[in-house]
């Protein structure tokens, strides 16, 4: 029970198939011997299934529905824990329906919430959960447990918040008043509110989780693109698990969705950024981006707004970026331009780019946050540091030593396609280059 | 600096089944593979490979190829990669710089095409002593046999390795051979690996229903898992074959017991 605590479960239903007569598992179909012989109880776990946006960037690797996960992590390593210990043991997955077999077949091959209703399980609700199951040879008396860590109207603590996120993976929790909202953050306006998303938000909750730097030198390939998928799901799954938190406690808790790739443009590509600097996770870049003292830019981030007040924390004062411009000089679109007052980001040419590597499945470029020199991350990962992205970026890598170029090409090679020639319309301004300021001309 | 028993049971508390440690210098004394794929070269401050498995349940993995074993597929993959991601960002907090390289790196959009991978996992557990890579190219476990799926954690952390699996655990049955519904495997019986046609298996891994076909793993007899799950008689997987394409028109209810 302290595993299946510990993985988010909410309750949890042992039901020895001596409950679940014969006469009425033939009624509904169900039976658990068909699908794995031997069968002595079944384990049933719920959690509730609340609304979620779904996650852009995952579309390729399966549909990923964090509630699902979730309850199929669990219930998988009970099976395992199960089986550790000498009692043979089987999950059942959330949707044993099938995504190919829709088309031909509706039924699914087992219904959780069938064994409820045949044991009618002592009178526990299932109503507004998600259920997984797992079959087992362990016999038992047959139980119902709750698992749920707060008891309504007990709200959880800023400190609880941040120790559940951090066991669910998140690697920083910042908190931000919606009061801090209003004004412009380094140049970029404010044209979206947290009460966009909750009308009675109160606090905003960010949560980060480190890209490691070896890795985003990769991009675009897929090693890169699959390290940001990989976090955002990893945060996704710790923001479901504080949204149960706070939700059993009463509070309204809402996610804010991540755009889509051909929304990237939009203003909500920004907000996340923003929440992180309000939060007082790190400061924003030239580049926009959120840049952290721990890891630079090289961050994914998941925000979550409450109407539970809680106080925030101090935004980091201070100019990270000072005279360094490299995120403008390298970006491959030319969509960061040094101007007066700061930085212009020219939002369609950087979608242009990512377009054209998603086409080629290499997509994030996220140049603009891997050559950042920001961040403590620049010290463990010794390696690759400005000189070296320029003479990639310039292609005069030939005069510097193979590694770390054959690396990455190495990786790049695979998994991906090559990706289409950039746009001509944008040339690089070689005698600026030289003359350190950067950047790229507007040939339009 | 965190010792392997420290870093092993960090895993296990992940939900990991299997933690090997190779040292990086294993690869160029067995030259299996051509340098560029060694972790040295992806990464050069790479000491140690920490390989990571998860197991393929019997009972899921014999429904192939239906959705059961589809759905534990992206399970473990998640799971893999959280396991994986979580080891690299313990290591790293600790001041060992660690990465994780994802568990698949085929590309979705590209399997077809280019069926492989920059860097090899069952290799690298190969060298961290999880098992011995059998005939049918997948690394085969005494705990699991075949039926497992594996991710990898490169450190610069040095940590003495694990002793290797010396003895071979393919027993050149033929049986993933026989079952293979691609033909994909072919060569000399007696050599450590068939000649494994990668486009054939992808080709008919991406049909329909057949997603995540996977009958070389599943027909194995080797393993620990067959005794826990009473099911070392592999006799009945051959009857299979016979209905295998009736199943790819839909025919095929959501999962099955085959026996």
């Amino acid at each position: 029970m302290r595993l299946l605590s510990a993985l988010g479960i909410e309750k949890v239903w042992h039901i020895p198939m001596t409950f679940l007569s014969p006469e009425a598992l033939w009624q509904h179909g169900l039976s658990p011997d068909a699908i794995w012989p031997g069968v002595k109880s079944l384990f049933v776990l719920g959690v509730r299934d609340l609304p979620v946006a779904p996650l852009p960037a995952a579309k390729e690797a399966g549909a990923f529905d964090v509630c699902s996960n979730l309850l199929d992590t669990a219930a998988y390593r009970l099976a395992r824990h199960l089986n550790d210990r000498g009692y043979p043991s089987v999950n059942l997955p959330v949707d044993g329906t099938g995504e190919h077999i829709h088309e031909f077949k509706t039924v699914p091959v087992y219904r959780h919430k069938d064994a409820l209703d045949i044991a009618r399980c002592m009178d526990a609700q299932a109503d507004g959960m998600k259920l997984s199951t797992v079959f087992t040879r362990l016999e038992g008396p047959g139980a119902y447990t709750e698992l749920r860590g707060y008891a309504p109207g007990i709200h959880p603590t800023k400190q609880g918040i941040e120790q559940l996120s951090v066991q669910a993976g998140a690697e920083r929790v910042g908190f931000a008043s919606v009061d801090a909202w209003g004004g412009p953050v380094a140049g970029i306006a404010d044209t979206l509110h947290p009460r966009d998303y909750l009308s009675d938000a109160r606090t905003v909750i960010v949560l980060a989780a480190p890209l490691w730097i070896p890795i985003t030198d990769m991009l675009p390939s897929i090693l890169g693109r699959d390290q940001l998928i990989m976090a955002d799901k990893l945060l996704e799954k710790a923001a479901y698990r504080l949204m149960l938190e706070l939700s059993a406690a009463g509070s309204k808790v809402v996610g804010v969705p991540k755009p889509p790739l051909g929304e990237s443009a939009a203003p909500a590509a920004y907000f996340h950024d923003q929440a992180g600097y309000r939060a007082g996770l790190g400061r924003i870049g030239k580049n926009g981006r959120l840049l952290t003292e721990a890891f630079g830019p090289r961050v994914a981030l998941k925000v979550l707004l409450t109407d539970l007040a809680l106080p925030g924390d101090t935004p980091l004062s201070g100019d990270e970026c000072g005279g360094c411009s490299l995120c403008a000089e390298l970006c491959p679109a030319g969509a960061l331009k040094a101007t007066g007052e700061g930085m212009a980001r020219d939002a369609a040419r950087c979608l242009e780019q990512r377009t054209r590597l998603d086409k080629s499945f290499c997509e994030p470029c996220g140049q603009c946050v891997r050559v950042c020199p920001a961040g403590l991350d620049r010290t463990l990962f010794a390696g690759a540091g400005a000189d070296i992205y320029r003479a990639e970026s310039m292609g005069t890598q030939g005069a510097l030593p193979a590694i770390p170029f054959a690396g990455w090409n190495h990786v790049r090679s695979f998994g991906s396609l090559p990706v289409e020639p950039p746009d001509t319309r944008c040339r690089r301004d070689e005698t600026a280059v030289a003359a350190g300021k950067g950047a790229i001309v507007d040939a339009r | 600096m965190p010792d392997k028993e420290t870093i092993r049971s960090f895993a296990y508390g992940l939900g990991a089944g299997l933690v090997g440690f190779g040292p990086v210098e294993r690869y160029a004394a067995h030259g299996d593979l051509p340098a560029a794929f060694h972790p040295q070269n992806i990464w050069p401050q790479a000491k140690t490979v920490i390989a990571l498995s998860v197991p393929s349940l019997l009972p899921t993995t014999e429904t192939k190829v239906a959705h059961l074993y589809r759905s534990q597929y992206h399970n473990t993959n998640s799971l893999l990669d959280e396991i994986a991601y979580r080891t690299a960002a313990y290591l790293n907090r600790q001041g060992c710089a660690a990465i994780n390289i994802s568990r698949d790196g085929y590309g979705t959009g590209t399997l077809q095409i280019k069926p492989a991978a920059s860097f090899s996992h069952v290799w690298a557990a190969y060298y961290a002593g999880l098992g011995v890579p059998g005939w049918n190219h997948a690394l085969l476990t005494p705990q699991y046999g075949p039926r497992h799926r594996l991710v990898t954690v490169l450190t610069a952390l040095e940590l003495e390795g694990d002793p290797m699996v010396e003895n071979e655990l393919c027993t050149r049955c033929g049986a993933c051979a026989r079952a293979c519904p691609a033909q994909s495997f072919s060569g000399d019986p007696r050599a450590a690996q068939s000649d494994m046609d990668r486009f054939a298996c992808m080709g008919r891994d991406r049909v329909g229903i057949y997603a995540h076909c996977g009958f070389c793993i599943k027909v194995c007899p080797i393993g620990e898992d067959r005794v826990l799950y009473d099911r070392q008689n592999t006799a009945h997987y051959a009857k299979e074959a016979a209905c295998v394409d009736a199943w790819s028109l839909g025919l095929a209810p959501g999962a099955r017991r085959w026996v």
